[in-house]
């Protein structure tokens, strides 16, 4: 397996409203390679969350290619793309989305779930995830008894638990207090480096952009700069 | 884990599910309590016909049941008879001669149905023994039995002496007999309430001229009669020809299908009942559902297939039919039970020839009412399968932004 994990070229995402034509993205180049920890930034409706969507694919380029561990996912059929999402991407969400009648353990079980592992194998992994976020003692906890915080580490735990090559995050930070956010992208960088997973985050939150390894900036959908660092 | 999160979910909004349950329970318990009735009704109507006058199974001299025609008498009357009361599971069997006649008394006077009977086997054959509402059953010639509707018309009571005129099937020539009141029955039968001069089988024969020989025999069984296969089995030795011999479904074919034709009733009023609580079931199953679209977006991105969506949907809607049906059977049945113990009254209402003047006890009809829950289940079902296959087919991106 190739070294990039994303790659992207001429991405363009259009959408017709009765207002006319929104260019959610215009022609978007981008190459991603394993283990980045990678912050796209820009104002809100810059294209980010729809760079994000494209990547994990949630959504469908209007031109352009994306490819995920070199396949195209235009050639992909639904049922593959959903096998793709459940196999090597892990998704965390702006609010957490958590499934309410789970609990936090089986939360992080769901994806292994559906890979069909066994009840023993999922149960280790996801408490050993769990524990890695400091949240062994809410194993049997519902997501509506946890803090935000905690609802976000859960997501982040389920996230990583079928070990993804790639993790989306969409505004991760964005609900939690800056304590809590600082903690959250720590935890995610020792995973980073732990298991060389790629992170993709979209964000406005400087602490994220800080930390990550390189900085794309978005502006009208285009990128309007990209900053390595490290 | 369908099954666990389907489980789960239905109880996230639990006032909403019970209420919804709710329904569905109502539903199964109007049902299960017309299904009881229906089939106590039915019960009823088979007892009435068959013990207020045409008995279990009937033997006719060919072609007598189209013509009516009063010359054609069975052949061998008494050897037939004899015969039919020894098979195996028959109780009784009793031969009648009918005719027709003129009442009089005084001014009044009323053409009749001469209906002679053999009293004692009469008794193991119909109620009226047990139908008289005045006076006695009749036990020898001279004696004339009927029902109070027409002893009303003619003003007679029990004691009243009236002329019984009746003709010579063969000659045509009619004799007149002085006869005397012994009894006024209710038999239920309306043609026999109304017309019927019930006397003894020597007096109606000799008056006839068909001395011996009987118009009818009529059978009653040992077993149950709902269906007709058992009955020809036990009446098939008698078959032979010049005569006919059936069972009471050919003399009475409406209540013979009228069990047939209820439970036909009962599946469209199933499903008249059901497109009523659709619309309820419809909207609270779809709010549920559209609430839930940016969760199922959730899902749908973690990997969930849309098949599997959809089969959790559907499953959902399945443990709601079911919460709703399993109390609609308890539920049902129990005040169904209620129907059987105290019955409904329906006094004064005619049907089919029959009249009721007591309470229609219920039949529990356990089968037919978990064929109505089943039923609500399965369409319960249904109901959630377009929201299912809608919530299926929508990109994860766009139920994440609420569909």
């Amino acid at each position: 397996m190739s070294d990039v994990v994303i790659e992207i070229e001429g991405a363009k995402r259009h959408y017709t409203t009765p207002a006319g034509v929104v260019k959610a993205l215009d022609g978007v180049d981008l190459t991603v390679e394993r283990g980045e920890f990678l912050a796209i930034a820009g104002p809100s409706g810059s294209g980010k969350s729809t760079l994000l969507n494209l990547i994990g694919a949630l959504d469908t380029p209007t031109e352009g290619s994306v490819k995920i561990d070199g396949t195209s996912l235009s050639e992909m059929r639904e049922k593959a793309l959903a096998e793709l999402r459940r196999d090597r991407i892990g998704f965390v969400f702006q609010a957490y989305n958590l499934i309410p009648v789970l609990s936090v353990l089986e939360n992080v079980e769901y994806v292994m779930l559906l890979q069909g592992k066994g009840a023993s194998e999922r149960h280790k992994a996801a408490k050993e995830i769990l524990a890695e976020v400091g949240l062994s003692d809410m194993l049997d906890r519902r997501p509506v008894e946890l803090s935000g915080g905690q609802q976000q580490r859960v997501a982040v735990a389920r996230a990583i638990a079928a070990k993804p090559s790639l993790v989306l995050a969409d505004e991760p930070t964005a609900n939690l207090d800056s304590a809590t956010g600082i903690a959250l992208l720590e935890m995610m960088q020792s995973l980073n480096k732990t298991y060389n997973m790629t992170f993709v985050f979209s964000t406005h939150d400087q602490e994220v952009m800080a930390r990550a390894t390189r900085l794309i900036r978005l502006r009208d959908g285009k990128i309007e700069s990209e900053e390595r660092r490290g | 884990m369908i099954i666990k999160l389907a489980w789960r979910n239905i109880w996230r909004n639990k006032r909403r599910t019970i209420l919804t349950a709710l329904t569905l329970t109502i539903g199964v318990v109007a049902l299960s309590m017309m299904l009881t009735l229906a089939a106590g009704m039915v019960e009823r109507m088979i007892r009435v016909a068959t013990h207020s006058r045409i008995g279990d199974a009937q033997i006719h001299a060919a072609h007598y049941l189209e013509t009516q025609d009063e010359t054609l008498t069975i052949p061998s009357t008494t050897a037939l008879l004899e015969q039919a009361r020894k098979l195996p599971d028959v109780k009784d069997a009793t031969a009648r001669s009918i005719g027709i006649g003129v009442l009089s008394i005084a001014d009044r006077t009323s053409g009749i149905q001469l209906l002679g009977i053999d009293p004692e086997h009469e008794k193991n054959i119909t109620n009226w023994s047990e139908r008289i509402v005045d006076g006695e059953y009749i036990s020898e010639p001279g004696q004339v039995m009927m029902g109070s509707h027409l002893a009303e018309k003619l003003e007679v009571e029990v004691g009243s002496k009236m002329i019984l005129t009746a003709a010579n099937v063969t000659t045509g020539e009619t004799t007149a007999e002085l006869v005397r009141v012994k009894g006024l029955l209710y038999t239920g039968d309306v043609a026999t309430d109304r017309q019927a001069a019930i006397v003894h089988l020597d007096m109606a024969q000799k008056m006839m001229g068909t001395r011996g020989q009987a118009h009818e025999i009529v059978l009653k069984l040992n077993i149950p009669i709902e269906q007709r296969e058992p009955i020809e089995a036990i009446i098939a030795p008698l078959k032979r020809d010049g005569i006919s011999v059936e069972p009471w479904q050919t003399m009475n074919p409406i209540v013979a299908q009228m069990k047939g034709l209820m439970e036909s009733y009962m599946d469209v009023m199933v499903v008249v009942l059901f497109m009523i609580l659709a619309f309820g079931l419809i909207n609270t199953i779809s709010m549920s559902l559209l609430e839930r679209m940016r969760e199922f977006g959730v899902m749908r991105s973690l990997g969930t297939s849309g098949s599997m969506l959809a089969k959790l949907i559907v499953t959902e809607a399945a443990f709601l039919g079911f919460i709703g049906a399993v109390p609609g059977i308890v539920c049902g049945l129990l005040i169904s039970q209620l129907l059987v113990t105290y019955g409904l009254d329906f006094a004064g209402t005619t049907a089919y020839g029959m009249e009721f003047r007591e309470p229609i006890y219920g039949q529990l009809d356990i089968p037919g009412t978990v064929r109505v829950a089943v039923m609500f289940v399965i369409l319960t079902t249904l109901v959630s399968l377009f929201t299912a296959i809608r919530a299926a087919r929508l990109e994860p991106v766009e139920a994440m932004r609420g569909g």
